[in-house]
């Protein structure tokens, strides 16, 4: 169907971008000198998709659906595909997150062989009622493990405060009661409405022929069409509460600060001008974190992340600290502050060649190239284009938004 | 390698695939319980400040404007060391190079000093620091667990120092004061044993000149460290629960054996590792998991240093007496049981480990530095090729010199 080849001398990479008769698009990027290869495939299909038509019904699935169709993609008619990949000198894993599901394996030897096996095992669904059981007694072992980590409780009380109704609010992998309504049903229902060549993407980096690569995908994709599409959540654009506190015990409180944003179709633009904003008002050079670091209201430095998907835009700050409600109007104050005086060139500067540096430095490891492209495939963007991006970002694309900062649409999370 | 002063060794790695170059310094120390935690606010307080750059604020500033370098310093535990390790990752070119190693140099060499001893206020900050981190270790449930197991492991045998925690203890900081970390500091710049690591582009001269330049101050009475593996005792397996109110009970069960610490014992307990627990395909993982359901996560990993194996799994409070069980009977059915095919795959899975570690410069560096350590002088390919040489037999007669320590279980 066509191939784009894409050379970013700036980087020094290039990129062959091929979309394949079934529309599936494959990001192949060709790296010499490592030894092993990666692959993905990725979903766009999330814990937040469990609202869909199908056949012309309105249906939910429980909630961990998507999560729990990941664990069963390696189960197949006698065996295990997990050993597949081992026994052929490779090694696959999985994630799922709020928009998508990704599986991907690294490796040298068989490659292509490996890779025609990664997508053959997500064109078909197998399980049975006894291993869907087993399973379930697997996941709640996991669930019981993220309910130990503080760092994944409060963040996951965060989004539940700041989302009324958006599915983004509740845990990727399902409680244990929503986990014990999945059945064999539920699943391949699932199944066959999202795992469709529209809603799929394919990354491959490393030592790799992109013609092979292409051939493979056109060999191994079955053409089938969606029977139903994804029903968006309607979600109130205010909060409720601005404040979550959960106990455990920790030697010192963990917090997050959230930041429900109202554009809800970011674009690639906002995504990586997001990053450096966060960066610019609160990374290791900033005067608060400095100034928080002074006077011990902190004991390191912020973490940040943008989150976005499907009508899905927050910006989330995080750290340690005994007074999280003191940090956390301090931090609403420095935004607030940033709005009216704006950035000041030299900081802009600054920050955009550290993120220049950072984004090149990526490039070290096949893992973080496979990764990155694979967020970004979702959006139908490349890595090529994210680099241009940062190069050509304007400080006023920054300030713009600033103004997605609302002062009135803030949660803190804390546990002590 | 090349040893540019007294006591401290370069080691480059030209590899042109990369797009950073890393500098990696480990100062390293014996680990003791009385210097272990002045070692460790050493590390909080250089990182907080130097004459050139007298904040973090300031060396954040300069790392941003080098293209977003990296620069951390932390501890770290090898064996019976404890290592301040400084790291530092920039972009490719001379001149970034220069830049960087000289950030390395005023940190190490010219930190905020006046008359003998470190300027207060910053030890004062490095303190609340380090108080605050060892107040926060027991919130990740998982590492706690590990750090408790080796404490309790210790307990009661003279000169095994594997317990004592890399950070120190809570109630010693206080002790300490601004003219003996001083002294301490001191101490280490002088007499340490330094180990250097470069990955990437640049080229062997300007690495050299530049590490020599850098490093170039007095140094004298400098001792290697030896190897203190853990000497198996007679002890019946010791149990220790402990209450921290989680969801979910941790476990850890550590096996030392009688063998000694030879590289061919090393690698043998490395594959058999793989069988036991190393992957998705191993013993543990497809019994105690995938069959029995009991657990998401279980695995065992090598502590190569003290040669003992350690299984770690995340489980239902009321199973512990089963996985304990199947734990053991894993063991004691490889030291059986053990088959060609479970050893060849067992050594394709290792094999395909280390030929990735050249992929990446921290693999590189920790593979470098653990073989240095271990005073294993084989390159990668070498090393695998002792591994294709185990055997069967090998496998099992490790397996059955296996003896468990104890098992920790926190809950």
């Amino acid at each position: 169907m066509g191939v784009i080849f894409k050379n970013e001398n700036k980087l020094g990479e290039k990129m062959f971008i091929t979309t394949l008769s079934c529309g599936v698009k494959c990001y192949i990027i060709p790296k010499y000198g490592f030894t092993k290869s990666q692959a993905s495939v990725v979903f766009n299909y999330g814990s937040s998709d469990i609202k869909f038509s199908y056949d012309g019904e309105e249906l939910i699935s429980p909630k961990g659906t998507a999560h729990f169709i990941e664990h069963k993609m390696f189960e197949k008619e006698n065996g295990n595909y997990f050993v597949d990949f081992v026994q052929n000198g490779c090694e696959a894993n999985a994630f799922t997150d709020f928009s998508k599901t990704a599986y991907y394996f690294s490796g040298k030897n068989n490659f292509y062989d490996n890779f025609g096996r990664l997508i053959e095992m997500t064109q078909n669904f197998h399980s049975t009622d006894l291993s869907i059981e087993r399973e379930k007694a697997i996941i709640g072992q996991e669930i019981a493990m993220y309910d130990d980590n503080a760092d994944w409780v409060v963040y996951m009380n965060l989004l539940k405060k700041l989302y009324k109704n958006h599915p983004v609010r509740y845990a990727i992998s399902g409680t244990k009661a929503s986990i014990d309504n999945i059945n064999l049903n539920s699943l391949t229902t699932a199944y066959n409405t999202f795992y469709v060549p529209q809603n799929m993407s394919i990354v491959v980096c490393g030592n790799v022929d992109y013609k092979k690569i292409e051939d493979i995908a056109e060999k191994f994709i079955v053409e089938r069409p969606s029977l139903g599409t994804k029903l968006p959540a309607k979600e109130p654009s205010y909060i409720s509460t601005n404040f979550v506190k959960s106990r455990m015990n920790l030697g010192i409180p963990t917090f997050n600060i959230g930041f429900k944003h109202s554009d809800l179709q970011p674009n690639i633009e906002d995504i990586f001008g997001y990053k450096m904003l966060l960066d610019i008002i609160l990374g290791d050079s900033s005067y608060l974190s400095s100034r928080l670091l002074d006077n011990k209201a902190m004991v390191e430095g912020f973490g940040f992340q943008y989150l976005w998907g499907r009508d899905l835009s927050l910006s989330v700050v995080m750290g340690r600290s005994k007074e999280p409600r003191r940090v956390a109007n301090e931090v609403v104050r420095e935004i607030l502050r940033y709005s009216r005086m704006g950035i000041s060139n030299e900081v802009f500067e600054r920050i955009k060649t550290k993120h220049l540096g950072r984004f090149i430095r990526g490039f070290n490891s096949i893992d973080a190239i496979c990764m990155a492209q694979t967020e970004l495939s979702v959006i139908d963007k490349d890595l090529f284009e994210g680099f241009n991006v940062i190069r050509n970002m304007e400080k006023s694309t920054l300030e713009r938004l600033l103004s997605q900062f609302d002062p009135h649409k803030v949660v803190l999370s804390v546990v002590e | 390698m090349n040893e540019i002063n007294e006591g401290i060794r370069l080691n480059h790695y030209e590899d042109k695939k990369f797009k950073t170059n890393t500098i990696n310094v480990f100062l390293r120390t014996k680990l003791t319980r009385e210097d272990a935690t002045k070692t460790a606010l050493l590390a909080d307080t250089l990182k907080l400040g130097c004459r050139k750059y007298p904040t973090q604020k300031e060396i954040n500033i300069q790392l941003e404007k080098l293209m977003g370098s990296v620069f951390d310093i932390s501890i770290v535990k090898k064996g019976g060391e404890q290592i301040i390790y400084f790291y530092m990752e920039v972009l490719t070119g001379e001149s970034n190079f220069n830049q960087a190693m000289d950030i390395v140099r005023e940190v190490l060499y010219r930190p905020l000093v006046e008359r003998e001893k470190f300027n207060s206020e910053i030890v004062v900050k490095a303190k609340t620091r380090l108080k605050e981190e060892l107040k926060s270790q027991k919130d990740s449930k998982a590492m706690y667990a590990l750090d408790r197991m080796a404490e309790e492991l210790s307990k009661n045998i003279e000169g095994e120092n594997f317990g004592i925690p890399p950070l120190g203890y809570l109630e010693e900081v206080d002790k300490i004061n601004e003219h003996c970390l001083f002294e301490h500091y001191n101490k280490i710049i002088t007499s340490a044993p330094i180990d250097i690591y470069v990955v990437g582009k640049e080229k062997a001269d300007t690495v050299v000149n530049c590490c020599r330049n850098a490093f170039n101050n007095t140094r004298y009475n400098i001792k290697e460290l030896p190897l203190m593996p853990f000497k198996q005792t007679n002890n019946t397996v010791k149990e220790i629960r402990e209450n921290l109110g989680t969801n979910q009970g941790k476990l850890c069960v550590c096996y030392s054996t009688a063998k000694e610490q030879t590289k061919e014992n090393i690698v043998t307990l490395l594959v058999l590792n793989e069988i036991l627990g190393g992957g998705a395909n191993s013993h543990l993982f497809l019994t105690v998991r995938e069959a029995e359901g009991l657990c998401y996560s279980i695995s065992s990993f090598v502590y190569k240093f003290k040669m003992l194996i350690c299984v770690q799994a995340g489980i239902n409070k009321n199973d512990y007496e089963k996985v304990v069980k199947l734990i053991n009977e894993g063991i004691q059915s490889i030291s059986e049981n053990c088959s060609n095919e479970d050893l060849q795959e067992a050594k394709d899975s290792f094999i395909k480990d280390y030929e990735g570690i050249t992929d990446l410069p921290t693999e590189i560096v920790n593979y470098e530095f653990s073989m240095r350590l271990l005073g294993i002088n084989q390159e990668i390919y070498q090393f695998l090729k002792t591994a294709k040489a185990v055997t069967v037999e090998d496998v099992k007669d490790m397996a059955k010199s296996l003896k468990a320590e104890i098992q920790y279980f926190l809950i």
